[in-house]
């Protein structure tokens, strides 16, 4: 368990490192933006923009929120990819650790490096904003309406709701890690059984046909369980209940695939998937 | 004392070839054996196979006397090329991620190998040449505390006097019960250092023999291990 | 110090031994170099040279105190008997190799006191 502890948070620092680099970047970034949004250049002279009427860091603060999307976006899609290097590298495997266990800790500290990037990018946002309530009284006001509406919208419905998307959006992020490291790990365990007398750019387009190949075998699975088996079977109106929404189901839905995909991932390291020979 | 390596009816196959078949091999502690075999014949693969890192073979294999992959790869240490690494990552860092990855880890004694081998801290792998990155794997893997050391090829990219300065490093360096295995593919400058050599030859063990038994013969090393590649020649 | 890789290192590591005590490069009751001084000083395996000294030990010319290492005997009659069967060694290499050339032992006699005459005489 120590070994445990001890290669995530390796793992953590230097998944986290280029994220903090990331985000310096989308401050500057953002902050290019509201200047240029905020002022004008001509002929080399700055003058203020007369048909902006918001301040420069309430400016600065929507063009952060803007780019974020994005960015969240462009790091959820990335580190899954990057972490399948660790998976692949020798230097890590040889860590005294069983390699089931080394997958749990790597898709675990891809997944909390995610979400410490969105607790960055949430307390940065925070920061603008109590920035802009210094200096606009306008965003005060914006503020204080919205808290009232959220408030007056507010029941035990909404917040199950929330509740229950929070943790879909969670098991979907596994999701996509484990269909990532399942791509990877199969592909290259049917690989490794093809018959040796093919050469290197064969190899590659085989690579890509296994994958096309599991991508397809999966959407098939997938189609059969989830709509045959799972809805036959946990339905909720064979139980006589009935949800106002499907939420509840696409979550049991989407653990239990979690769950399979996890098991043969594991059992695909453990038993198939070897470190790069490359010296 | 239970044997640092024992490895029975070993089989392994890649791309439906057979790479190594039916492999029986013994290492009993404290010895220092050189693994000779021509390039190709299995060597590397053998390594990996005992450190866990290769999979899908039948057989037993057994280091330390543990058979489950995670005891085995900490009770061995595997000169490992540091691919792992970007190429700006500093001596500094790699040290500090094998002082979190393995608990045996004597960051004292990596110290005096590093400063035994000159190798400066700040450098960066990729400010390295071929044969100072070769001196910085040998200082990190000796610096653990095993029962079983993998040397892979470990002097490929040095030049002699480098050479004698890391054997005579592994004399110093090497604890009393521990067993080092040294993979290469010939063999004349390391047989004085050898207690024995096992010869891989068409993907198996073909021989395993105490050094000073093949000079008690009026053989060398070297003329032993040549003769096992020329019978093949001649057939 | 090279050793030669078709004769038992052992062998060799006991007749390095031998000629650095009849040398006097390792004096008599003095201790000489750890095991493993030994193994990185002359490139060997430790085992090989623990071998080397186990033998010189069973022969008495080392001994060993628990706890401190070796030392050379100070026994003078068998330090002596060991310079005079090093000297006979090298005697019976030459006189070999002097036979095979052909050379009888009286020839050998004669050919080595008239070189040994010449040699002297140029000092």
């Amino acid at each position: 368990m120590a070994e445990f502890s001890r290669l995530f948070n390796r793992l953590f620092k230097i998944k986290t490192k280029k994220l903090h680099v990331l985000l310096f970047f989308q401050i500057i970034a953002a902050f290019a933006c509201a200047f240029f949004t905020y002022y004008e250049v001509i002929n080399w002279h700055i003058h203020k923009n007369p048909q902006n009427n918001v301040g420069i860091i309430p400016e600065w603060a929507l063009y952060f929120v803007i780019l974020a999307f994005f960015v969240i976006f462009f790091v959820y899609f990335i580190t899954p990819l990057q972490s399948e290097k660790f998976n692949r590298s020798q230097t890590w495997r040889l860590a005294a650790i069983s390699d089931g266990q080394f997958y749990l800790d790597n898709v675990l500290s891809t997944f909390v490096s995610f979400i410490y990037f969105i607790v960055l990018e949430f307390v940065t946002v925070m920061i603008l904003l109590f920035l802009s309530f210094l200096t606009d009284k306008s965003v005060i006001n914006f503020f204080r309406d919205l808290l009232k509406s959220i408030q007056r919208n507010l029941n035990i419905n909404v917040f199950w709701i929330i509740l229950g998307t929070i943790v879909l959006a969670i098991l979907s992020c596994f999701f996509l890690y484990f269909v990532i490291s399942f791509f990877n790990f199969a592909s290259r365990a049917i690989l490794d059984f093809v018959p040796a007398n093919i050469n290197g750019a064969a190899v590659k387009v085989l690579h890509i046909f296994i994958i096309f190949g599991l991508i397809w075998f999966l959407f098939k699975i997938q189609n059969i369980f989830v709509n045959q088996v799972l809805l036959s079977v946990i339905h909720p109106s064979n139980y006589g209940l009935n949800f106002s929404s499907s939420l509840p189901f696409a979550i049991l839905a989407t653990a239990i695939c979690d769950l399979i995909l996890l098991g043969s991932n594991i059992f695909l390291i453990n038993h198939f998937y070897e470190a790069t020979e490359h010296k | 004392m239970t044997n640092p390596l024992e490895i029975t009816d070993l089989v392994y196959k890649k791309n439906q070839k057979k790479i190594i078949t039916d492999l029986n091999l013994t290492l009993k502690p404290g010895k220092i054996v050189a693994l000779l075999g021509e390039n190709g014949a299995g060597k590397t693969t053998l390594m990996r196979i005992i450190s866990g890192v290769a999979k899908n073979y039948r057989g037993s294999v057994k280091v330390a006397g543990f058979t489950k992959e995670a005891d085995r790869k900490g009770h061995l240490s595997f000169t490992d090329g540091l691919t792992g690494f970007a190429n700006s990552t500093k001596i500094n860092d790699i040290v500090k991620f094998y002082q979190i990855l393995y608990h045996d880890f004597n960051l004292k004694q990596f110290e005096q190998l590093r400063d035994f081998m000159n190798l400066k801290p700040d450098l960066r792998l990729s400010e390295l040449s071929k044969g100072m990155k070769e001196k910085l794997v040998i200082a990190l893997t000796f610096s653990r505390r095993v029962d079983l050391y993998l040397l892979d090829e470990p002097f490929s990219g040095i030049d002699a006097m480098a050479r004698k300065k890391i054997i005579k490093s592994i004399i110093l360096w090497k604890q009393e019960k521990s067993t080092i295995l040294i993979s290469d593919h010939f063999v004349n400058e390391i047989t004085a250092v050898l207690d024995e050599v096992v010869i891989i030859k068409n993907k198996t063990v073909c021989m395993q023999k105490s050094t000073e038994a093949i000079r008690a013969d009026n053989q060398s090393v070297e003329e032993f291990y040549e003769s096992f590649y020329q019978r093949e020649e001649e057939e | 110090m090279e050793f030669k890789d078709n004769i038992p290192i052992y062998l060799q590591i006991k007749q390095y031994l031998y000629r650095q005590i009849i040398t006097g490069k390792l004096k008599p009751g003095k201790k000489i170099p750890s095991v493993r001084e030994l193994a990185v000083q002359l490139t060997v395996n430790v085992n090989t040279v623990q071998r080397a000294l186990q033998q010189m030990n069973f022969e008495g010319i080392l001994y060993t105190k628990r706890g401190e290492g070796n030392f050379v005997t100070e026994d003078t009659t068998l330090l002596e008997k060991t310079k005079r069967e090093l000297i006979n060694a090298e005697l019976d290499k030459f006189v070999h190799s002097m036979n095979s050339l052909g050379v009888s032992d009286e020839q050998i006699l004669k050919s080595l006191s008239e070189y040994l005459k010449e040699e002297h005489s140029d000092d």
